[in-house]
């Protein structure tokens, strides 16, 4: 058994000339042995000038340790270009990486090792993978560790489109903690051993790649797909980890929270979508520390799989006051028959949509939130009853050239949903804003408030409130929460507010414990009942995080109160507003119930926003509520409101 | 009201704070606000920092007093059973001890660090630990001193704490209990007319300010003052409130949150007055007030942990 090191710069693995026994040494030795029991020692003496490569094209590359920790020039691993072909290195020992690159097209590591007692380790030491596929063991495989965080993403395919990896979990894997960034995490159960994945507070960042037009591929939208063979084989520990999707540009999102048997219970998930008209797919019956979403794009939407069942501690969820966030259900059942296509049309789908395309440049829309990436849910089958389309073709996102009056019978879908997805939380408040529910049942004993939101159509415990007031309660209570009495200076007077709620933002049926000072940090305890059940707490005070629900309310009256006067212009003067914060500003007359959003325009040179509403009445009361975006936060100076 | 013909601004909100109610308040104070940094910068509106839960799920019952440590941790205790938890520098919390007095009940009703231990009371029991030798779990059970010393009074609901002129005073009923620079501890340093009994303690200058309470039912409440050598207090003001719930340290003034319907009072060395109320609606079934420890001084203002009871 020997340790064999790379000499002699770019090169083949294949090539003998490349491997000697010793670091610097004369080449003309085998590569690794291919029962993994040497080591691939790359090091100062393996490449003498910068820009130097190594590829992998033979079949059959294996080493124990791969091992760059101590290689200079930075050399790249893998094809110079898109490959067909993938090429891959067994890994029977650990992977130790020093400053190297990997060239981003078709390369796989494969941990997999004969020794299933003997852990394997990973440790990137900060090295890009860039577009890697690596999987914990393949036949067969021991438990994999990493030892530093797992950088997947950056890879390219044929034209140049982002692939950001892909980790195939295949035997029992301990994150250590470390962070991962991938397009996709994959876990099942390759052997019929027991297999432990354990999270730890790792944050693993899925991110789709870019979108192929030559081969109509998505390349590895965002996805965590749990698929175990045998679940009962599987220990999954999310620990505090978080699972976050970003979805750019236009892929898509697949959250499978179990592809076969009962889910295990998640930690946090997020799922944020940026561009246009995108679908992010949320598997459930599942438990969940949270689940976040957001979204700063435009068209897109949140299907929760419709029957299933999301049991929450915390649940956010908020759009905008001009977008609202749109959450559904996944389509079911039902049938759409008799489309007849013209001229030999082509038949194709385009994120959630399927097309019939019609020469002459009409495209017919089947049915529309239906179909997405990994959807089995779909065939399309002409008059004849014989299969046009399946599931596996939609997965490939394959065209199909059609004949000329085809007749198409779309099954298995139906373009109207009926069945909710279930939100259960026991006890607290959820407070979403700008939302367009639907199929959503809300339960479990929350209270769940969509404010400022569209009740679209068939949803269940949510309670529509009111715009505008977060705060809203029985109308008869006090505000609970940690206040400031306090000012600036001696010259100032004492002034009251209400400055920090508690973190669950609920203002009833609050008691605070005991408030501590450390430093430049305090701490409250607080306890919440309605009577019932109670949950407790000791909440800090958070400089990385504004408070999200900031709201004043105040009354305007021109000093006559009997008199009607005419409210018109409606000015902030603010000091700062940076991205992503804002205002949002209501009235409501006479002491009326009924709050209406004054629309206000942006005056970047006056540094104002500013709208036009005008109102005849005794009192006009204004609320306004602040948006932040984390720990940014606007700043105002004044609001001004003009009479006539 | 117009602030000029045709105008109405809204601002200088570090002026006005809450208004009183959503008809009448000083200028420039608002019917609501919440969430909002009025100081930092006056003339400014900013969003104010938020609250983020630190104790995860490891807390599970409800603290109402908390110590800093001089050995670089924190302490909190819940107030209805023994247990005590930890939170490390570096933010990690566990269960570190749970009391198990030699009688009475275990909630923790008061607790502080004097002269370099952690001291802590239970209905019957004052316990201790030398705050170095309080490091985790393992230290706490083998170091920690429950039933140190028994109380005269035994009273069930409070134990309040305050260190005065170099001794700890404990509230114990109708009794101020004393732990002096030796260590040695006396139950009755001080006793009050029953049926008041200390709810908070306070300082004013060199004296000790006992605030006392009968009992939910009874609007009358007594503020003492004590020079911690006299054989009696110098001087007492009643007030007709269900109680003296805190003490809230102001900068050489002292407030007071007193009975059930958010009345904050000021003490003027002999008597109280009422300073300002929390706004908001009360009735018989709905109340709030400031626990004893819910009230802390932070870089310069005044932290008011405000709690809402349902009857």
């Amino acid at each position: 058994m020997a340790t064999k090191y790379w000499v002699g710069d770019g090169g083949d693995w294949s090539e003998h000339a490349h491997w000697s026994l010793t670091s610097g040494g004369v080449g003309g030795e085998t590569d690794p042995a291919s029962d993994g029991s040497e080591d691939a020692i790359f090091d100062e003496n393996s490449f003498t000038v910068a820009g130097q490569a190594v590829t992998l094209s033979s079949a059959n590359n294996i080493c124990k340790d791969f091992d760059t920790t101590a290689v200079t020039n930075n050399p790249t691993f893998g094809p110079a270009t898109y490959a067909t072909s993938w090429q891959s290195v067994g890994i029977w020992g650990d992977i130790k990486l020093g400053t190297c690159s990997f060239s981003g097209f078709a390369f796989e590591f494969i941990l997999s090792n004969t020794d299933i007692a003997t852990t394997q380790y990973i440790d990137t030491n900060g090295v890009q993978l860039k577009g890697c596929w690596l999987y914990t063991g393949y036949s067969y495989g021991g438990p994999v560790v990493l030892q530093s965080d797992l950088d997947l993403s950056g890879g390219r395919q044929e034209n140049n489109e982002v692939f950001n990896g892909h980790l195939q979990i295949n035997f029992s894997f301990d994150t250590g903690g470390y962070d991962i960034k991938a397009s996709n995490v994959t876990i099942e159960d390759w052997a019929a051993d027991p297999m432990t994945v354990e999270m730890g507070d790792s944050v693993v960042t899925l991110i789709g790649g870019d979108y192929d037009a030559s081969s109509d591929i998505y390349w590895r939208y965002a996805e965590w797909d749990y698929s175990p063979t045998d679940p009962a084989l599987i220990t999954f520990d999310a620990g505090t980890s978080t699972i976050k999707f970003v979805a750019t540009t236009g892929d898509d999102v697949n959250f499978i929270s179990s592809d076969n048997g009962a889910a295990p219970a998640y930690y946090n998930v997020e799922v944020n979508l940026v561009g246009v008209n995108q679908t992010a797919y949320i598997g459930g019956d599942a438990t969940f520390n949270k689940i976040k979403l957001t979204d700063s794009g435009t068209g897109n939407v949140f299907m929760f799989t419709a029957g299933e069942t999301y049991t929450v501690s915390s649940f956010e969820a908020s759009g905008l006051p001009d977008d609202e966030m749109v959450i559904n259900s996944t389509p079911t059942g039902g049938a759409i028959t008799g489309i007849t296509v013209a001229n030999g049309g082509d038949l194709f789908h385009s994120g959630d949509t399927v097309y019939v395309y019609q020469p002459g440049g009409m495209a017919t829309i089947l049915v529309s939130g239906v179909v997405g990436h990994a959807v089995s849910a779909v065939t399309v089958l002409d008059s004849y009853g014989c299969q046009v389309a399946n599931a596996v073709d939609w997965d490939m996102g394959h065209h199909h050239h059609l004949q000329t009056g085809l007749v198409l019978n779309i099954t298995a879908v139906s373009a109207i949903t009926t069945t909710q997805h279930i939100l259960t939380k026991s006890g607290g408040t959820i407070n979403c804003y700008h939302l367009e529910l639907h199929n959503s049942k809300a339960t479990g004993g929350a209270t769940w408030y969509a404010r400022s939101s569209t009740d679209y159509i068939n949803n269940d415990g949510w309670i529509f409130a009111e715009p505008s007031d977060p705060y809203q309660l029985d109308g008869t209570v006090t505000y609970s929460g940690v206040y400031t009495l306090g000012r600036y200076s001696k010259k100032y007077p004492m002034v009251l507010d209400l400055t920090y709620p508690i973190s669950s933002n609920v203002f009833a049926g609050v008691e605070i414990g005991a408030i501590m000072v450390v430093g430049n940090d305090f701490y409250a305890s607080w306890k919440v009942s309605d009577g019932a059940t109670a949950t407790y707490g000791v909440d800090k005070i958070d400089y990385t995080a504004k408070y999200t629900a900031a709201s004043l309310e105040t009354r305007l009256m021109t000093g006559n109160r009997p008199v009607f006067a005419t409210f018109k212009d409606y000015i902030l003067a603010y000091t700062e507003l940076p991205t992503g914060t804002g205002y949002t500003l209501y009235y409501s007359k006479d002491y009326g119930t009924t709050w209406v959003e004054v629309t206000l325009t942006k005056d970047t040179m006056r540094k104002i926003l500013e709208g036009e509403n005008m109102v005849e009445a005794t009192v006009l009361q204004l609320r306004l509520n602040a948006t932040v975006s984390t720990n940014d936060g606007p700043a105002l100076e004044k609001g001004i409101v003009t009479l006539i | 009201m117009a602030d000029k013909p045709g105008v109405i601004e809204i601002s200088n909100f570090n002026q006005g704070g809450l208004s009183d109610s959503k008809f009448s308040g000083v200028p420039h104070s608002l019917y609501k606000l919440v969430g909002f940094d009025l100081h930092t910068t006056p003339g400014i509106l900013k969003v104010a920092q938020k609250l983020t839960k630190d104790s995860g799920t490891t807390v599970d019952e409800f603290v109402k007093c908390m110590v800093v440590s001089t050995n670089g941790r924190t302490y909190h205790f819940s107030s209805t059973s023994g247990k005590i938890w930890e939170r490390t520098s570096a933010g990690v919390w566990s269960l570190v001890y749970t009391t198990v007095p030699a009688a009475g009940t275990a909630g923790c009703l008061g607790a502080i660090e004097y002269k370099s231990y952690i001291y802590w009371a239970t209905q019957s029991r004052l316990h201790r630990i030398l705050a170095s030798d309080g490091l985790g779990s393992a230290q706490w059970t083998a170091n920690a001193a429950p039933s140190w010393k028994t109380f005269g009074v035994t009273s069930t609901a409070y134990h309040p704490m305050v260190v005065q002129n170099q001794d700890l005073y404990i509230g114990d009923g109708n009794y101020l209990a004393q732990v002096d620079t030796a260590g040695t501890f006396t139950a009755d340093a001080l006793d009050i007319t029953a049926p008041y009994a200390i709810k908070c303690l306070g300082k004013i200058g060199t004296d000790v300010l006992i605030g006392t309470i009968i009992d939910d039912n009874v609007n009358k409440s007594q503020i003492f003052r004590w020079d911690t050598y006299s054989v009696s207090f110098a001087t007492s003001d009643e007030i007709d409130e269900v109680g003296i719930n805190a003490f809230i340290p102001g900068d050489n003034v002292v407030y007071v949150n007193a009975g059930i319907r958010g009345n904050i009072y000021v003490y003027d060395g002999e008597q109280l007055q009422l300073f300002m109320k929390v706004p908001g609606e009360y009735s018989t079934t709905e109340y709030g007030r400031v626990h004893p420890n819910a009230a802390a001084n932070f870089n310069g203002r005044i932290l008011l942990g405000f709690s809402k009871y349902y009857i």
